[in-house]
């Protein structure tokens, strides 16, 4: 059974799969605590990652929640959330 | 004294490749660059064949992050503009700088990139990423759009790209003038330096006309050539007897303008002096331009007149070359209004059959050919040019390139639909003209 711990890590390890993925760039530069401010991830390229991420994961997210993020950790556990609903 | 207005950096992504090189050898070697159209499904239509650039990665030019946010004609836009800027030995950076110290009045506030502008001719927008998107949206769902939809599809995408990949604030503007597009936008271009709204000016135009519905909806205009399915190579006939109407070209070009004094300050290159520019329109129809060519004739005239250039100084014209045919009649007629006796013996040339009509970067393009043509000293060809219509009785460079002694004086004319008339004169840059 996936604990939540797991479930949030294995949410984590998708958002910075996909932002490797979508935008180039080194997994090594992506923490929880990295700012999508730092990734120059602007509004746009977060609705590209958002939409990635549901369609890969088949999920829904609310959309006002993921424009809050500030972090990828924010992100990640918003697709947790997704995930236990 | 009235500015002069002159090219100092130019750029090109042509249906021949990326840079001037493959645009003048390919050009130079009557070699045609049209061919059955590959890129999309384009059985629903007859015209199947264009200028297709072949084998072109955006990646090798852009970072890839921002090719995906982008659509094709502005990928042709950014390349074309960034060539011209290095073609006028300047990068990005210095732009910041002001030019010359000791100016007139409305230059001393010049102090950087808002004194830099851009214009831009476009007739179609970008179908690719429309297209593609609007499939999306229909197959499954509004989720499913891209989030850039919306800033990479509308015709003014190219200068707000441009503008933001290389810091230009100043003027900005984008014309849609079918054919003629990219004419309006050179010609603003020079008013406003003349007129010290700017001091460096991008200026030119972009198309990427290759997808099923732009194809369906220029089918449906009536302007097309329908010999692209028996014969796709050569279908681009302007004034031949079996002209029946154009084949699109994709691409871009844009040119670096300056005032020439400013350019002789930094040292600069000067390829050439646009001396003259004037636009008119027929107000006759929705689609076809007056068959009288009175107006057309006015704006050859006009933009003669304002270089100082009378009509047996004309050493070559740059023919809008529609190929259809009754477009290619009412040319003739205005170019004969517009030159009078020096019409009998004028050079008359329209390379774009080699590759395909641009329509928003026709003339940007025919500038930049018309540019080398003036280095060389040699007329490109009409290709596809065999035996004139009935009426198309002009002295035509067809099939093979032209050397000749004296060439000055260019004079590129554009026509859009309905009858958008430009024509742009081009000078040889003597400072003691």
């Amino acid at each position: 059974m996936t604990t939540f711990e797991g479930l949030q890590k294995q949410s984590f390890r998708d958002v910075q799969q996909a932002i490797v993925e979508h935008f180039g760039v080194d997994s090594s530069e992506i923490t929880e605590d990295t700012s999508f401010q730092d990734l120059e991830i602007d509004s746009l390229e977060r609705v590209e990652l958002v939409v990635g991420l549901e369609k890969q994961l088949g999920i829904s997210l609310n959309t006002p929640q993921v424009q809050k993020c500030v972090t990828v950790g924010n992100l990640a556990d918003l697709v947790s959330s997704a995930r236990n609903h | 004294m009235t500015a002069r207005i002159v090219v100092t950096g130019m750029g090109a992504v042509s249906p021949y490749g990326v840079g001037l090189d493959p645009l003048w050898s390919k050009l130079m070697a009557g070699e045609t660059g049209l061919r059955a159209l590959t890129s999309f499904d384009a059985s629903h239509v007859r015209h199947r064949a264009g200028g297709q650039l072949e084998d072109f990665r955006p990646e090798k030019h852009l970072p890839v992050r921002l090719v995906r946010r982008i659509d094709r004609f502005t990928v042709f836009g950014l390349i074309a503009a960034q060539q011209a800027l290095a073609d006028a030995g300047l990068s990005s950076e210095v732009l910041e700088q002001p030019v010359a110290s000791d100016v007139p009045p409305y230059r001393q506030q010049a102090a950087g990139r808002d004194r830099v502008g851009i214009t831009v001719g476009n007739n179609l927008g970008g179908w690719e990423f429309a297209e593609r998107e609007l499939g999306h949206l229909w197959k499954d769902g509004p989720r499913a759009v891209s989030p850039y939809m919306a800033t990479a599809w509308f015709p003014a995408a190219v200068q707000g790209i441009i503008s933001i990949q290389l810091g230009i604030k100043g003027i900005g503007r984008t014309f849609l003038g079918e054919r003629a597009s990219g004419a309006y936008a050179i010609k603003h271009a020079a008013h406003c330096l003349r007129q010290g709204y700017a001091d460096r000016m991008f200026a030119g135009g972009a198309e990427a006309p290759f997808s099923p519905y732009a194809a369906l909806c220029y089918q449906t205009s009536g302007l097309m050539s329908s010999q692209a399915m028996e014969r796709p190579t050569c279908a681009y006939r302007p004034f031949d007897r079996e002209h029946d109407g154009l084949v699109a070209g994709e691409g871009a070009a844009f040119l670096f303008l300056e005032r020439a004094e400013d350019a002789v300050q930094r040292g600069a290159k000067i390829y050439a002096e646009i001396a003259g520019w004037a636009t008119t329109n027929d107000g006759y129809d929705r689609v076809q331009p007056a068959p009288d060519g009175v107006r057309y004739a006015e704006a050859m005239q006009r933009a003669l007149e304002r270089a100082g250039v009378g009509p047996e100084q004309v050493d070559c014209i740059f023919a809008a070359g529609s190929a259809i045919p009754d477009e290619d009649l009412s040319e003739t007629r205005a170019i004969r209004l517009a030159l009078g006796q020096r019409a009998n013996s004028v050079p008359v040339t329209a390379p774009k059959s080699a590759f395909g009509n641009l329509f928003g970067a026709a003339t940007p393009l025919d500038v930049v050919i018309a540019v080398l043509a003036l280095q060389h000293r040699v007329i490109p060809p009409t290709l596809h040019l065999d035996d004139p219509a009935p009426g198309c009785d002009l002295e035509y460079v067809a099939r093979q390139s032209l050397p000749v002694s004296q060439l000055d004086v260019i004079a590129v004319n554009a026509r859009g639909i309905g009858g958008s008339n430009a024509c742009l004169v081009l000078r040889r840059w003597s400072q003691d003209q």
